[in-house]
């Protein structure tokens, strides 16, 4: 097999922007931000626990294998678990057991472990909910909309663009490499010839990125991104507004009458 | 037929003139040394060289990607001095890349080829128009919502051809076009080409093909540009 840098799939799964039936994703991006706000000062178990109940089925009903949403949410929970082995150890006067080694544990520990728990898990929930299945031209567009400067946006999409030609390379180096019989790893023995091999892969992409400047150049480009193409389907917005609007307004109702 | 040649007879000006270029890359020896050529509007010209001739830093000379050392590239009889007319000639010579990965950066092809329209001025919906009628034109109306990012080789090379023409540029300048397709692709493109009014200058080592397409030859040798006969069939066996 031959490995041809230009015919390898950059991004499998890429999405298009504009698929039916869908928030728009400036809408998105600020209902994140709310709700992620408002999750942020809530003190109520009830609260978080209704806010993690709304968010857990999202990225399901998004499409995501759910093999992708656990072992994310899964990476995700290290720092959980870290809140776990130290929290309910430290915090609180009120000690509710007495492990060996005479480790007290403390209820407001516990309670505000749990707490963070539920939140973060929500936050893990809602950013795979989007982030994974918005494209970052979609997230760039988005935040355009929401009146953030071009400069910004662009520089996140030329990141993409860059992260995504590097990712490119680096992998059609390694089948290169590995066609030849030379595996890519970090043993010591191989560590030279591993980094030799990275570097050749940061100066391509170098050249390649200066090359996608260009072809963007010679289109007339002159440092602002093209207006959207397609205006933002009111339903989207519409969609949006409503189903965030809800899911705050639950969150502020628990929140307030929670015991 | 007019040929092209530094000292052009006709009293209108060629669309593009190239006069005298020199070029080295920094710490390297001069790759081009007084090339001198011209293209007329709709004149159908293959450039011919081998690998490393410089063609494709030609190209990049033409569109001011490159600096020339000495030597001017001039638009409709206009030299290229300022950035305005380095801007002009990017507008009016459409420049398909050896590469089209390189050449594709949007997310779906529609707003791919729908970039240069939008640069220039067209607000969405008419670019949209403009970048459908060269995706038609080019026989890929059906990859309009794809992603760039999954397409074929062939399937990019026509995507990138599309980008160019949506911007409607006097001239192309094609570099090595038919690379990475097949033989009905490469035939699809041979009568997209046909059928167009641009002139061109194309680069490729596919001889049979430029037969089928150009009128006359440059070819590109230590540096310098000089007119070729025009092709005939039995040069080719
Ligand atoms: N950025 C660069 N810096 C230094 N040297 C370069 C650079 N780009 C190209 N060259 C050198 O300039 C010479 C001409 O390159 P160019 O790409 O123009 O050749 P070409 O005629 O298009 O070849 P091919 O038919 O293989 O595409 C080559 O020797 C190449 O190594
Ligand atoms: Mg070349």
């Amino acid at each position: 097999m031959s490995v041809n840098p230009t015919t390898a799939p950059l991004k499998p799964t890429a999405t298009v922007a504009g698929s039916p039936a869908r928030i728009h994703p400036a809408v998105h991006v600020a209902g994140l931000f709310v709700c992620s706000l408002a999750l942020s000062f809530t003190h109520t178990l009830w609260a978080a626990a209704y806010a993690l109940a709304v968010s857990l089925p999202l990225p399901f009903l998004k499409g995501l294998p759910w093999r992708t949403v656990l072992g994310r949410m899964a990476l995700g929970n290290l720092f959980v678990l870290f809140i776990w082995l130290t929290m309910p150890f430290t915090l609180g006067q009120h000690p509710v057991a007495t492990l060996p080694f005479g480790l007290a544990v403390y209820a407001e520990g516990l309670t505000k472990s749990l707490l963070l728990t539920l939140k973060i898990n929500c936050l893990l929930a809602l950013g795979l909910a989007f982030l994974h299945t918005a494209s970052v031209h979609e997230t760039a567009k988005a935040l355009a909309t929401l009146g953030v400067p071009h400069k910004l946006t662009l520089l996140l999409l030329l990141t993409a663009r860059h992260m995504h030609s590097l990712w490119a390379s680096y992998r059609t180096v390694c089948n290169a490499a590995a066609l030849r019989g030379f595996t890519p790893c970090l043993r010591l023995r191989k560590l030279p010839k591993f980094a030799a091999l990275v570097t050749f892969v940061l100066l391509k992409s170098l050249e390649r990125a200066d090359n996608v400047d260009a072809a963007m150049r010679l289109r007339g480009f002159t440092g602002a991104f093209p207006a959207p193409l397609f205006a933002p389907a009111k339903q989207h917005v519409v969609r949006g507004v409503v189903a965030y609007g809800l899911a705050l307004v639950g969150l502020l109702v628990i929140e307030h009458l929670a015991p | 037929m007019h040929m092209p040649n530094c000292h052009g007879t006709s009293l209108m000006p060629p669309l593009l003139r190239v006069e005298g270029l020199h070029f080295a890359y920094p710490g390297e020896p001069a790759l081009l040394c007084n090339a001198c050529f011209s293209l007329d509007a709709g004149q159908k010209l293959g450039l011919l060289g081998d690998n490393a001739a410089g063609k494709s830093t030609l190209f990049h000379l033409i569109t001011g990607l490159l600096a020339p050392t000495a030597g001017t590239v001039a638009l409709h009889g206009t030299p290229c001095t300022t950035n305005a007319h380095v801007a002009a000639v990017r507008r009016t010579v459409g420049y398909l890349l050896q590469n089209s990965d390189e050449q594709l950066f949007c997310e779906s092809v529609l707003e791919d080829v729908a970039f240069a329209p939008q640069n220039y001025g067209l607000p969405p919906a008419q670019a949209v128009e403009k970048a459908q009628q060269a995706l038609e034109a080019c026989g890929i109306a059906h990859l309009q919502d794809k992603s760039v990012y999954a397409l074929s080789g062939g399937e990019k090379k026509l995507v990138a051809l599309a980008g160019i023409l949506a911007q409607e540029p006097e001239a192309l300048l094609l570099d090595e076009p038919t690379n990475m397709l097949d033989t009905r692709t490469r035939q699809r493109l041979i009568d997209i080409l046909h059928t167009l009014p641009q002139a061109m200058l194309v680069v490729s080592h596919d001889t049979p093909f430029l037969h089928a397409l150009c009128s006359g030859f440059l070819s590109l040798e230590n540096g310098q540009t000089t007119t070729m006969p025009p092709f005939h069939q039995h040069q080719l066996a």
